[in-house]
């Protein structure tokens, strides 16, 4: 009600204060047509009246303009009248007249019938831009006189133009219906709107809700989906943000895999570790149990029995030789008359005779085995015995079993064989003897997968693809970066942990390697420099590690890490050691010792005069040291090589000689 | 002067390849060879090498 009220009152229009009202007839509302509602005189088959825009150059003209007496000069006068509209009471006429040669005249008519007559100068004489008047007649202060019409009386030819009239008029205000509505709205419901508007906003504001339930129904969709497999009630963005700060990368095979939370304690990753392995084996990505039940018949491969290790139990003795254990109880025993006992060949039967269980009092045994030509055993029988006991005592005790001896072995002789058998179970017998333990293939994935669980670190591995595609710089830049980070990772290492990372690299080997993928054998290798480095902080055990890596003798770890300061070769050695050895990894017995000859040869090839002339402290070397910062394996290899080769020189010589002497 | 060490120099030359195969086995020690006795090879490598050349008249 109350906004029908309101509206009703601003449509209503109501009366304001009286204005004075100016309407002047320009002759502007195209091609010169009127724009008030003045009566004009009549241009139609009028000759003298005409509206153009011919004289605008003269003064007082505007554009069109109304020309009286059209190209008269003199003669009778002629009256134009100008009526104005009566629905104004016009209190002041104005006029512009201009180019007016002759004096003329204007009667003015009012609304109580009375006029006034003025008279208009003549405008000769004056130039063109002067040669006009503005004329005004206000009848405003006499009350109740309007004016109704003029006369303009001329004989000449003359312009005329803005004729104006003012009259006093009421103006209503009616307000425009939107802003109505505008106003009625917001007093309605306090916003200042149309009801187009209205609808509009309405319209936007639905559209802002669907959006907004979508959006709640997509995140409960999302809640739901992570909660079955995540187990956490997040939506994506809280699900990336939770992952940033708990996934894991693990790399599995050649590539990094990020593990979220939950697989990291469902077993996915070893699970994925299992299939990399079995893949790299068997060429098919299947788990151990898998395998276990048998898959892997459905991709047609066979395992051969001889590359699986089976723990296999202790068989019982007893099952072997199924021999009958008899109890015998009291009344089971036999008593044997002396007689009957003559005629048993003890032996035949291997009777082993307990004294417990027989009467030996009245059993002479001795007696029995001299009569059945058991005892004494002849010289013979004496000799085979021994053999066959030294045989098996050499089978046992892995001991030179070429040397014969009819006399029983000294003691020294047998201490000795002790001796060498205590070497060669130890770990420097091991590495004295040729044979080398050989790992399988599985073998040898499973210890690289398990130096990949020793060896954490966060670093940005390019595929080969990616590799392929750097530009040299890029390239440069990655291998900088890739460096920089596997130096930082080993300078934060602890003794312990640096040691842990040699032990798996034994388990495996060095030469096996080359299983493992580039950056795991740079960080191997950046590992064992560190361990070089910091060999004086080390114990014992862990030395022993280090020197089981190089493939050399405990006591020579510290000297090779006192050359690594002055030697420039055995310091380039020990840096491209783990990338040589699995580069030769097909040559046996590939050492440190190997890789200082082959850098030595290098350097010599590059500037063979340096090799030779690089003397570094030779005022302390003296004859009795020479020789004594080589370690072990370096003298072996030297004797391997150089013994030969003056063998080879010497024989030569004499061959030459002896040739020249019978020439 | 100059005639006699041009000759010199033919002689040392000639010295020089009839000891390669010997020079070889000595480079290759000294290669095997490390610190001090690769030094040591090394010195006195040179040096003999050395002491022959110059004693060619000598020795002839």
């Amino acid at each position: 009600m109350l906004r029908l009220c309101l509206a009703l009152f601003l449509i209503i229009p109501t009366p304001a204060f009286a204005d004075e009202i100016t309407e002047v007839e320009t002759f502007e509302g195209g091609n010169g047509e009127q724009v008030t509602d003045i009566v004009v005189p009549p241009t139609e088959n009028n000759n003298l009246v005409i509206v153009e825009n011919t004289w605008e150059a003269y003064g007082g003209m505007d554009n069109y303009h109304m020309s009286l007496e059209h190209s008269k000069h003199g003669g009778t006068s002629n009256d134009y009248e100008f009526v104005l509209p009566t629905d104004h009471d016009v209190y002041e006429v104005a006029f512009t007249i201009g180019a007016m040669n002759n004096q003329g005249s204007v009667q003015y008519t009012h609304n109580d019938d009375t006029t006034q007559t003025n008279t208009i100068d003549a405008q000769n004489g004056m130039n063109m831009n002067t040669m006009y008047e503005d004329i005004v007649y206000s009848v405003k202060n006499t009350a109740n006189k309007f004016i109704d019409k003029f006369v303009i009386t001329i004989n000449d030819w003359s312009l005329l133009d803005n004729v104006e009239i003012k009259y006093e008029g009421t103006t209503t205000t009616t307000l425009d219906p939107l802003t109505v509505q505008r106003n009625a709205n917001f007093a309605s419901y306090g916003i200042l709107e149309t009801d187009n508007e209205k609808g509009i906003r309405i319209e936007e504001e639905e559209i802002v809700i669907q959006e907004l339930i979508i959006i709640e129904i997509q995140e409960a969709i999302e809640v739901g989906d992570n909660m079955a497999i995540t187990g956490y009630s997040e939506t994506d963005e809280e699900r990336v943000i939770r992952e940033e700060l708990t996934n894991v990368v693990i790399v599995v095979g050649d590539e990094e895999v990020t593990y979220n939370e939950k697989e990291q304690s469902d077993g996915t990753i070893d699970r994925d570790q299992e299939r990399s392995i079995n893949e790299e084996l068997y060429g098919v990505a299947l788990t151990d149990e898998q395998i276990e039940r048998g898959d892997l018949e459905l991709y047609d491969v066979k395992i051969i029995d001889e590359d699986i290790y089976e723990e296999q139990e202790f068989v019982n003795d007893a099952d072997i030789l199924d021999i009958e254990f008899i109890e015998l109880e009291d009344e089971e025993y036999i008593e044997l008359i002396e007689e009957e006992i003559k005629e048993i060949d003890l032996e035949l039967y291997e009777i082993e005779l307990f004294q417990d269980d027989i009467i030996i009092d009245e059993v002479d045994w001795i007696k029995i085995r001299i009569e059945n030509d058991l005892f004494p055993p002849t010289e013979e029988e004496i000799k085979e015995d021994l053999i066959e006991v030294q045989d098996e005592l050499d089978e046992t005790l892995h001991g030179d079993d070429t040397k014969r001896e009819d006399e029983l072995q000294d003691e020294e002789v047998l201490v000795e064989q002790i001796q060498d058998f205590e070497d060669k179970d130890t770990i420097k017998g091991i590495f004295d003897t040729e044979e080398v333990i050989e790992l399988t293939e599985k073998e040898v994935a499973i210890e690289v997968a398990e130096i990949k669980e020793v060896i954490v670190i966060e670093i940005e591995i390019a595929t080969k693809e990616e590799i392929e595609d750097f530009t040299e710089e890029e390239l440069v830049e990655y291998e900088e970066a890739k460096e920089e980070a596997i130096q930082e990772y080993v300078e934060d290492l602890t003794e312990e942990e640096v040691v842990e990372v040699l032990e798996e690299v034994n388990d495996i080997g060095v030469q096996n390697l080359s299983e493992a993928s580039e950056e795991v054998q740079e960080i191997v290798q950046a590992v064992v420099e560190e361990a070089i480095q910091d060999v004086a902080q080390l114990t014992t055990e862990q030395v022993e590690v280090v020197a089981e890596v190089l493939q050399i003798k405990t006591e020579d770890v510290e000297l090779i890490a006192e050359s690594v300061k002055d030697d420039e070769v055995i310091a380039e050695a020990v840096e491209e050691y783990i990338e040589r050895a699995v580069a030769n990894k097909d040559v046996e017995n590939y050492t440190l010792a190997d890789v200082v000859t082959e850098i030595s040869y290098e350097s010599f090839i590059e500037n063979p005069i340096k090799t030779f002339v690089d003397f570094n402290n030779l005022g302390d070397i003296t004859i009795a040291n020479i020789g004594d910062d080589m370690t072990n394996d370096q003298k072996e290899k030297a004797q391997e090589v150089v013994v030969p080769v003056i063998l080879t020189r010497i024989i030569s010589m004499a061959a030459f000689v002896f040739r020249r002497g019978n020439v | 002067m100059f005639k006699q060490l041009g000759n010199w120099f033919i002689e040392a030359i000639k010295e020089t390849l009839n000891l390669s195969w010997t020079l070889v086995g000595l480079v290759i020690a000294t290669l095997t060879l490390t610190g001090s006795a690769q030094q040591v090879t090394g010195l006195a490598t040179i040096l003999t090498l050395a002491i022959w050349l110059l004693t060619i008249g000598f020795r002839k």
